[in-house]
């Protein structure tokens, strides 16, 4: 079979498309990648756009990192949230359309799925979704982190949107891969009860108190919100802490319309 | 008009035959001369010839013109030389090697052609200092070394604004000739004056420049509209460095958000001038630009808010590729060589797609 080769990359499967680009698997000779392939010149823009969010996002990324190592404290890994940019060029081959190379870090393409088609099959039991949730808040708190660390002018938040997240059940990752949508002014409030929304409609909720308590916090950050991200993120916690305490739990899921709990845990698969 | 580009050999011979051997107090002769004679060295006086000419190269063939090089692009960098940044001739003429280096490795093909010229302030004798578009060491360095920076001042506003009229007004680039632009840079720690006077044009450009070169311009332009002009013309930056909050505020407010740059040191120059034409140009890999910065997290910030591919758009505007090196042109004064059109591939590129399709992403 003959596959098609652009720069360095093997292009694989298409996986998805947008209206200005569409999504292939790849290959870069050592790991797999995600290519993005401006559907024409003029759709480029996008791409270079969400390239240059994702240039900020590695430089500041690195720069908490050794700050944190500076510091003595443990990294927060924020680059596991966010997907590398590996490249991103005009293709003179393919009429200079934009093509952006994303890879990530720690986990393999292979083991992630997009959060938008895990959602629609799946509901997830109470302890998946917290830490869905904590990775979601994890990831607007340095947004919050990034906006307050200087003078940005493009330090706006990605509108709230599932099909621009990866899951990676296993090992608990949340991956934000796709930044080639709408931006808004930095106002946790609203992100705080868009995402709350959207897991709380995702999660089955059992009759045990300890769930109940957990989805009662869920209720109150989808009709109220919160001031900042890290409030919320160190709210969530400190419940889960309290209920549960803070382990590893794996991933339970079940297909819709269906009764029967699945697990997917780290070097296991059920 | 040759063929001959920059080159490090070069540059170091030249240094070396103009008798430029300390990296400090290059323009001390040009500067002394000037004083003496009350004039500055014909090739860098403003009011010498005063339009500037970045042109592409051609050489006879077989009684048409072959295009020796490629395109020219005109990139003109013009330095406050005002109070505590009196010394920025030397580095210039230090970084220029690697700056030249930097910008042809964004501009393959291409025929990089340098305007390094120096600003002060009006009520120097010398206001400015602008040399002519070249692209060899030897005449590089000979400019260089003939700058007179009166490094008086530091109190500012001082005034580019002069520096900025002149590209506007005052150049015949072939970029602009053909529909792209060429790049602007001023390098300043300070704001501006305002004002642009038809008396501080004439002692800068010449007694008889209304009755010449600018006998058309009936009123003389605000600095907004000069600005307009200039960013019809070049993608135009302001680098400003180690200026006040209120410095970068003022630029930002006169030149747009995405023009004005600020850095720690002209030690950054050659690195952030190659950066930001690679980024509009769109040879720039945007994944490579940390590591084209040094990792500089406030440079990659902020120029990720410049105009990524905003040359590349021009280019696809134009009715035929731009010229390469090997092209024939039928007249020296022609703008497109013979049979030049827009290939398959190019007019492929046309293609629009449906812009009402929904923007989120559809799963396979």
């Amino acid at each position: 079979m003959i596959s098609l080769k652009v720069r360095n990359y093997e292009v694989g499967d298409l996986i998805g498309e947008a209206s200005k680009f569409r999504i292939y698997l790849g290959h870069d000779g050592e790991k797999n990648v995600v290519i993005k392939v401006a559907k024409t010149f003029e759709d480029g823009d996008l791409l270079a756009e969400e390239a240059s969010w994702f240039n900020v996002l590695r430089a500041f990324t690195a720069q908490v990192a050794a700050m944190q190592e500076e510091l003595g404290q443990d990294n927060a890994h924020y680059d596991w949230l966010f997907a590398n940019l590996k490249s991103s060029f005009l293709e003179s081959t393919q009429q200079d359309r934009r093509i952006n190379v994303l890879e990530t870090v720690d986990v393999d393409f292979n083991k992630l799925i997009p959060l938008s088609k895990l959602r629609n099959q799946t509901e997830i039991d109470a302890r998946s979704s917290v830490w869905i949730l904590g990775r979601f808040l994890k990831i607007y708190s340095f947004y919050e982190l990034l906006a307050a660390s200087g003078d940005n002018p493009i330090v706006r938040y990605a509108n709230f949107s599932p099909g621009d997240y990866l899951v990676g059940p296993e090992r608990h990752r949340l991956i934000y891969y796709n930044h080639a949508g709408a931006t808004a002014d930095v106002v946790a409030n609203t992100y705080v009860m868009a995402i709350a929304k959207f897991m709380q409609e995702w999660t089955v909720v059992e009759n045990s108190p300890a769930e109940q308590k957990y989805y009662q916090l869920l209720s109150d950050f989808a009709t109220k919100g919160r001031v900042t991200c890290k409030d919320a993120h160190t709210e969530l916690y400190s419940l889960v802490n309290e209920l549960w305490g803070i382990q590893y739990h794996p991933f339970t899921y079940r297909a819709q319309d269906t009764s029967r709990w699945k697990t997917i845990e780290e070097n296991k698969e059920e | 008009m040759g063929h001959r580009t920059f080159s490090e050999d070069d540059y170091r011979t030249a240094r070396r035959d103009y008798g430029v051997t300390s990296s400090t107090d290059v323009t001390r002769k040009a500067e002394q001369r000037a004083r003496d004679t009350g004039r500055l060295s014909e090739i860098v006086d403003p009011a010498v010839e005063p339009v500037r000419r970045s042109l592409i190269r051609l050489d006879p063939y077989q009684k048409q013109w072959m295009a020796t090089v490629g395109c020219p692009v005109d990139i003109e960098v013009s330095c406050d030389t005002t109070g505590s940044m009196g010394g920025e001739v030397d580095t210039e003429m230090a970084v220029l090697p690697d700056l030249y280096k930097a910008v042809s490795k964004v501009l393959p093909g291409h025929d990089p052609q340098l305007c390094l010229g120096i600003f002060g302030d009006v009520s120097d004798k010398f206001v400015m200092c602008r040399p002519q578009f070249e692209m060899e060491a030897a005449k590089i360095v000979n400019y260089l070394k003939e700058m007179a920076p009166q490094r008086d001042g530091g109190d500012a506003p001082e005034d580019p604004q002069y520096a900025m009229f002149a590209r506007a007004y005052l150049t015949d680039a072939y970029t602009n000739r053909i529909g792209l632009k060429g790049y602007h840079f001023v390098v300043t720690d300070a704001t501006c004056h305002k004002r642009i006077s038809r008396e501080e044009i004439k002692r800068i450009f010449g007694a008889e420049i209304f009755n010449n070169e600018l006998e058309n311009m009936s009123q003389i332009p605000t600095i907004e509209r000069m600005i307009e002009e200039l960013k019809k013309k070049t993608h135009q930056f302001i680098l400003v460095v180690k200026g006040y909050e209120d410095t970068y505020d003022f630029w930002r407010q006169l030149c747009g958000e995405g023009s004005v740059i600020t850095l720690n040191s002209t030690r950054q120059l050659p690195a952030v001038i190659s950066a930001i034409i690679g980024l509009t140009e769109g040879t720039l890999d945007v994944g490579n630009l940390g590591d084209h910065l040094g990792n500089n997290l406030n440079l990659v910030r902020q120029l990720s808010g410049i105009d990524i591919g905003a040359q590349a758009k021009l280019r696809h505007a134009l009715p035929h590729p731009v010229p390469q090196k090997g092209d024939i042109f039928a007249k020296k004064g022609d703008i497109w060589p013979i049979s030049a059109s827009k290939s398959d591939a190019d007019a492929a590129t046309e293609t629009k797609t449906d812009e009402s399709a929904e923007d989120e992403i559809r799963y396979l």
